[in-house]
């Protein structure tokens, strides 16, 4: 099998220290971007005794990180980072029960904005043409409803009010994903209505009203003994896969007996509607469990990241969209063997370069690391894979 | 953030409680980490219910095991009861200061199918685990290997084998 993308040496974001526990845990699992050359990561984690949000930069042909603190003082939890078309990065949080947002890269940081008015969490951002924008979880009477908002990155980051994706449900929505197109926002959720957790998605062209929201996972078998009210589907992410189409990945439960299964559909034009799921991971993992997909695209070039342990532990497997399908899967290299190499997070750069950054730890009860790797864009195939 | 204590803990967990599954109705059900602060205050080993909402398996379980009235004596007797829902964003602390997300404890404890159930030493130490439906007099037996001590001195497998003689 012919990888895309010829990887380098995996380098360390943050190092490991007894006690400390690293989290790439992120609504859409937007952990990493890429803007001009700069690398971002954000994560969470105890370093100083209490769980708190960072953000790391890496510029072009450097090595290193370097790390910047984005949450206060409160416990923080599930950063997210976008990318800003004008450069610099905007990035995302949860602390002490609401989600903020800043603006910033490595010459500094700018003030934080709390965006929520009521206990919230599981903030996700987008960037493009149309703006910047973010949706969250946040408390609405007793359940959670997704949020929505433009944020205005000028010179001190703001807001307009928030609006509900959807008319109050009997049920929580959790777990938002985003993703900025050229004529229209998409959002996917975790959304509990139906009695059980579906993938639900909207779009909205104008910002202040959303088309009804559709089924992403498609359901095959409901209300049995066996599958109950449903099957299960979790932590759906989104990737902008060309100016008006998106690409979604989720963990799906419907061959129920082998764990979560990673599955995926590409949206038609305008992401009204997404075309049939399909299953990513190849023959070798289908009878284990999938854990922590994520997504990324670029003008056409899909890749899907995620782990499972076939071969022992847990390794990351990336899988890209070919002509016929999707790929076999590649372990990527650094990134598997003995010990645990868990929870990826992954965006493409303009030059379809791959970002990959993950936890690794050598047993279950070490210390974990936020380790890092670039895979360049493989000459022989600089013009392929692509969907069309 | 600073860290509520006592009823304040209680009224933070409740009111942070962003989702919520299908434990046994009439079982006293806890949070994890509720359970493993009450595991360490009476000495009782923990018995964790990983569930799905919506879980067909879960209902079938609920249903036709926890409805009969020896196991629920027994279990809410013994153990301190703990429901974690499998695909939850909320938040437990393992044993060792680890802040995780229940579906991330699913992650951990490869819970490739709902209900598993585990049984816990009080201070969070698994003992074992088994997944998919059981009977009451699965449960009643999983019981006598933890209340009994068998567990020290053999695994549950050479256990089972052995009672099934």
């Amino acid at each position: 099998m012919a990888a895309p993308w010829e990887f380098g040496e995996p380098v360390t974001v943050s190092a490991a220290r007894p006690g400390v526990f690293h989290h790439l845990e992120a609504a859409g699992r937007r952990s990493i971007a890429v803007s001009s050359g700069m690398v971002a990561v954000v994560w969470e984690d105890n370093r100083d005794g209490t769980p708190r949000a960072y953000v790391a930069f890496r510029a072009a042909g450097k090595s290193k990180f370097v790390l910047q603190r984005l949450s206060g003082m409160q416990e923080a939890y599930e950063p997210v980072v976008a990318a800003l078309p004008q450069g610099g990065f905007v990035f995302g949080w949860e602390e002490g029960g609401h989600v903020w947002v800043r603006s910033g890269g490595p010459a500094g940081l700018g003030p934080a904005l709390k965006l929520s008015g009521a206990e919230a969490a599981q903030v996700v951002l987008g960037a493009g043409e149309l703006g910047v924008f973010a949706a969250w979880a946040e408390r609405s009477g007793k359940h959670m409803a997704i949020r929505f908002t433009r944020l205005k990155p000028e010179a001190t980051l703001d807001a307009e009010p928030a609006i509900a994706v959807t008319a109050p449900q009997a049920d929580d929505q959790i777990y938002p994903a985003l993703v900025v197109l050229k004529s229209a926002v998409a959002l996917a959720w975790e959304d509990r209505r139906d009695g059980h957790t579906v993938i639900l998605h909207a779009r909205t062209r104008d910002g202040k009203r959303f088309s009804s929201a559709q089924i992403l996972n498609e359901q095959r078998e409901r209300r049995s003994q066996t599958f109950g009210r449903g099957t299960g589907a979790a932590r759906v992410a989104l990737a902008r896969l060309d100016a008006e189409r998106a690409s979604a990945v989720w963990l799906d439960k419907r061959d129920f007996e082998g764990g979560y299964d990673v599955y995926a559909a590409l949206s038609e034009p305008g992401a009204m509607r997404f075309q049939r799921n399909e299953r990513v991971q190849d023959e070798f993992g289908n009878n284990i469990g999938q854990w922590h997909a994520a997504i990324a695209a670029q003008s056409g070039l899909l890749v899907i990241a995620w782990d499972d342990d076939r071969d022992g532990s847990p390794d990351i497997w990336l899988s890209w969209r070919e002509a016929s399908g999707w790929s076999e899967n590649l372990a990527v290299p650094g990134a598997g063997g003995a010990g645990i190499d868990a929870s990826p997070s992954v965006t493409l750069d303009v030059a379809g370069h791959v970002h990959l950054v993950w936890i690794e730890q050598q047993t279950a009860d070490a210390p974990t690391r936020l380790r890092y790797v670039e895979g360049r864009r493989a000459a022989q195939n600089s013009g392929a894979p692509r969907v069309h | 953030m600073l860290k509520p204590k006592g009823l304040g803990l209680l009224l933070f967990a409740l009111l942070s409680q962003t989702v919520s599954a299908d434990p046994p109705t009439g079982y006293p059900f806890v949070s994890y980490d509720e359970g493993l602060v009450q595991a360490k205050q009476n000495g009782r080993p923990v018995f964790l219910y990983f569930g799905r909402y919506g879980c067909g398996w879960c209902d079938k379980t609920n249903r036709e095991a926890f409805s009969d009235k020896q196991l629920h004596r027994l279990y809410s007797d013994r153990y301190v009861l703990v429901y974690v829902d499998a695909e939850s964003g909320k938040r437990l602390t393992l044993p060792s200061g680890e802040r995780i997300t229940e579906r991330e404890l699913g992650a951990r404890m490869k819970v490739l199918a709902t209900p598993m159930f585990a049984w816990l030493e009080r201070d969070g130490r698994e003992i074992f685990h088994v997944p998919g439906i059981q009977s009451a007099q699965d449960f009643l037996l999983y019981d006598r290997f933890v209340s009994e001590g068998h567990y020290r001195k053999e695994n549950i497998r050479d256990f089972l084998a052995r009672e099934m003689r």
